[in-house]
C-alpha cells in the first residue's frame, strides 16, 4: 500500500516536473533560434529564424529582386496604383530628386530649378519600395519549404523594415519594439505584439536628414514641391502594419511592398488625408509627432503598447 | 519501483532545477559581424573598444559617423552599423530577449 | 520467494545465456531500431529549438536495450554504429554529438547494470539506471556541444534535457525491468 503511493507520488513528481521543464523550455526557446546579419540593398538585413536553412536562400532572393528592380525601366503596377490611390503623394519616380538632394551623400540645397528639372526626369527610385518587396520576397521564401523542415516562425528585419511569419513558439507573439524617433538609435518607444504574418513598415523624417543654416531636411520628399514633406507638421514618423491576407504559400505577396508605399504616402500627406488610403488597403497606423503625440489608426492600438 | 529508483528522480529532479537557477545568462558577449569578440578591435578601418560585455564605437573613416554617435552599447539587443564600412557591432545576450526586433 | 541466496545476482540473476542466433536476432532489431529512432527524432528535433543538432534522446533507448540485452560491448557498439550512421546523413557535428551521448550513455547503463547489484543497499531498478542513463546522454551532448561552440551558453537547454533524458530512460528501463520479468519465469 505505501509502496503504491510513493510510486504513484513519484509518478506525479515527475510528470509535474515534465510539464514545468517543457512550459520553461518553450518560454526560453527565443535563444535557440538562428540569426544571420548580412548586408543587402545597401541595408542591413537581420533574419531570425525557427530552423535554419532559409537565410541565406532569402538573402540570395533579395539580390536577385535587387538586380531585378533595378533594371527596370517603369515603375510596377502596385507602386503606380498607390501613387494614384494617394493622390499623388506616393510617387516612385523621384529618383532623380533623391540623387539631387543626397541626403545621406552631399547634403545639398538645391535650386528650385534643379529641384523641376529632378522632377521632370521622372527617375525610377528603387528604395521607395525595395525594402518592401524584399520583405514579400522572405515571406515568399520562407513559406515554400519543399524539402526542408517547415518553419515554425521567423522575424526578418530588414533596415528597419519588419516582416514577421506565423509565431514564435506555440503560445508566444511576437513582441517587435517601435523606435522612438525623438530618441537615440537604441531608444525605443512601444511593443507590438503581434501574432502571425505582418509587416511593419515605417517612414520618418529621423532616420536620414541633415541641417543646414539652422533648417532640417529629411530625405522624404513632397513630389508636388520636391522638398522634404511638411505638409502634417510637426510629424516626425509614421508606422504602418499591414498583413498578408488571402496569401498562398510560395507565391508572391504585396503586403511589405504596400506598407513600404503606404507609410511613405501617409508621411507626406499627414493624418487626415491619409485615413482613407489606409483604409483602402486595410492597413493599420500610428503616427507619431514631435511633441510626443501619438495618433493611431485602425486597429493599431489592439497590439500596440506604449512604453 | 524501488526506493533507489525514487532517490535517482529526486535527485535528477533537484539537478534540473540547479541548472535552472545556475542558467548562463546575462549579459551575454559583444558581436561584431557575427563572430564573438572579447577584447577591443579594429575591422574595416573601424575601432571597435570593448570592455566586458559592452562596446563602443570609438572612431570610423565613415563620412557620417553613426557607428560613433551610437555610443555605448550595453543592453542585449544594442546595435551599432557602419555601412559604408560594412560592420555590425551588437550586443547578444543569452538571457530571454526583451523583443525580437526594431521596427522604423 | 525472497531467498537471499538464489537472489545473489540480482537484476543479472535469471538471464541465460543467449546463443549466436538470439544474439543476432537482437542485434538486428536493436540497430534497425537505433536507426530508426535516429531518423524519427531528426524529424522531431527542428520543433524542439535545442541548440546546435542536440537531440532529445529518443534513439539512446536502443543504446541502452542492448547494454541491458547484450551487455556493455554490444551497447558501446550500437552507440558508436549510431555515431557513425550520424555522421553519414547530418555530418560532424552530429557524428560527435551522438557519440558523446551514446557511448557516455552505454557506458554508465552498463556497468551500473553489472555492478549495481553489489552495492544493492541502494536497491535501483532498471527504471533508475534508465533514467540515469538517459539523463547523462542528454548532458554529454550539451557538454560536447559547449566545446564546439566554445561557450557553454548551450546550457540553457539543461534542465529540461535533463527531464525529458530521465523520462525516455525511465520508460526504457522500466520495459527492460519488464522484459526481464517475463524473461524469468
Amino acid at each position: 500500500m505505501k509502496k503504491r503511493f510513493l510510486l504513484i507520488a513519484a509518478a506525479v513528481v515527475m510528470i509535474v516536473a515534465a510539464l514545468y521543464g517543457i512550459l520553461l523550455f518553450f518560454q526560453n526557446a527565443p535563444y535557440a533560434p538562428k540569426t544571420s546579419t548580412d548586408f543587402a540593398m545597401g541595408s542591413v538585413l537581420t533574419q531570425t529564424y525557427w530552423t535554419n536553412w532559409v537565410s541565406g536562400n532569402v538573402r540570395k532572393a533579395i539580390e536577385e529582386l535587387e538586380e531585378e528592380l533595378l533594371s527596370a525601366t517603369e515603375a510596377p503596377a502596385l507602386a503606380l496604383e498607390i501613387m494614384e490611390a494617394s493622390n499623388g503623394a506616393f510617387n516612385p519616380y523621384l529618383g532623380a530628386l533623391v540623387k539631387l538632394w543626397d541626403v545621406d551623400g552631399q547634403k545639398y540645397v538645391p535650386t528650385q530649378e534643379e529641384i523641376e528639372q529632378a522632377l521632370e526626369a521622372k527617375e525610377l527610385d528603387l528604395g521607395a519600395y525595395g525594402k518592401g518587396a524584399a520583405c514579400d520576397v522572405a515571406l515568399r521564401i520562407t513559406s515554400y519549404n519543399r524539402g526542408y523542415p517547415p518553419v515554425q516562425g521567423a522575424v526578418v528585419n530588414f533596415g528597419g523594415n519588419i516582416f514577421t511569419y506565423k509565431q514564435k513558439t506555440w503560445w508566444q507573439p511576437f513582441k517587435i519594439a517601435l523606435r522612438d524617433p525623438l530618441g537615440g538609435p537604441n531608444d525605443t518607444m512601444g511593443v507590438f505584439t503581434l501574432r502571425g504574418t505582418h509587416f511593419i513598415s515605417t517612414s520618418g523624417s529621423y532616420e536620414k536628414y541633415f541641417e543646414r543654416d539652422g533648417v532640417k531636411y529629411h530625405h522624404i520628399f513632397d513630389p508636388e514641391t520636391g522638398y522634404p514633406a511638411c505638409r502634417d507638421p510637426g510629424l516626425v514618423s509614421v508606422t504602418v502594419i499591414t498583413g498578408a491576407e488571402g496569401y498562398e504559400a510560395g507565391g508572391l505577396s504585396t503586403g511589405g511592398a504596400i506598407g513600404d508605399m503606404v507609410s511613405t504616402a501617409c508621411f507626406v500627406q499627414g493624418y487626415e488625408a491619409s485615413l482613407e488610403l489606409l483604409a483602402q488597403y486595410s492597413c493599420d497606423a500610428l503616427f507619431v509627432y514631435e511633441n510626443g503625440d501619438v495618433r493611431p489608426v485602425g486597429r493599431v492600438m489592439e497590439y500596440y503598447e506604449a512604453r | 519501483m524501488k526506493r533507489g529508483d525514487i532517490l535517482i528522480a529526486l535527485a535528477l529532479l533537484a539537478l534540473a532545477g540547479l541548472a535552472l537557477l545556475l542558467r548562463p545568462s546575462g549579459a551575454g558577449g559583444v558581436y561584431v559581424n557575427g563572430e564573438a569578440v572579447s577584447g577591443s578591435v579594429t575591422i574595416n578601418e573601424v575601432v571597435i573598444e570593448v570592455d566586458g560585455s559592452r562596446a563602443r564605437v570609438t572612431d570610423s573613416p565613415c563620412r557620417d559617423k553613426l557607428c560613433v554617435h551610437a555610443g555605448w552599447l550595453d543592453r542585449p539587443g544594442d546595435v551599432a552599423v557602419c555601412l559604408p564600412q560594412r560592420v555590425i557591432v551588437e550586443i547578444r545576450g543569452t538571457a530571454r530577449r526583451q523583443v525580437d526586433g526594431v521596427a522604423g | 520467494m525472497r531467498d537471499k541466496k538464489t537472489c545473489r545476482g540480482g537484476i543479472h540473476a535469471a538471464r541465460r545465456p543467449l546463443t549466436p542466433a538470439q544474439k543476432a536476432a537482437h542485434w538486428g532489431i536493436l540497430s534497425a531500431l537505433a536507426l530508426a529512432l535516429s531518423w524519427a527524432e531528426s524529424f522531431l528535433a527542428p520543433f524542439l529549438n535545442l541548440p546546435m543538432g542536440v537531440k532529445p534522446g529518443l534513439s539512446n533507448i536502443a543504446v541502452m536495450m542492448a547494454c541491458a540485452a547484450l551487455g556493455l560491448p554490444a551497447g558501446l557498439a550500437v552507440a558508436a554504429a549510431k555515431a557513425v550512421f550520424a555522421g553519414l546523413t547530418r555530418g560532424l557535428t552530429a557524428m560527435l554529438l551522438s557519440a558523446s551521448g551514446g557511448i557516455v550513455s552505454a557506458l554508465l547503463v552498463g556497468l551500473l547494470l553489472k555492478f549495481s547489484i553489489q552495492h544493492s543497499a541502494f536497491s535501483i531498478t532498471e527504471t533508475g539506471v534508465g533514467m540515469l542513463g538517459g539523463a547523462a546522454h542528454n548532458m554529454a551532448q550539451l557538454a560536447v556541444a559547449a566545446l564546439l561552440m566554445g561557450t557553454p551558453g548551450v546550457f540553457w537547454a539543461a534542465p529540461w534535457l535533463l527531464i525529458c533524458g530521465a523520462i525516455a530512460g525511465a520508460v526504457t528501463g522500466t520495459a527492460v525491468r519488464l522484459i526481464r520479468r517475463h524473461v524469468r519465469q
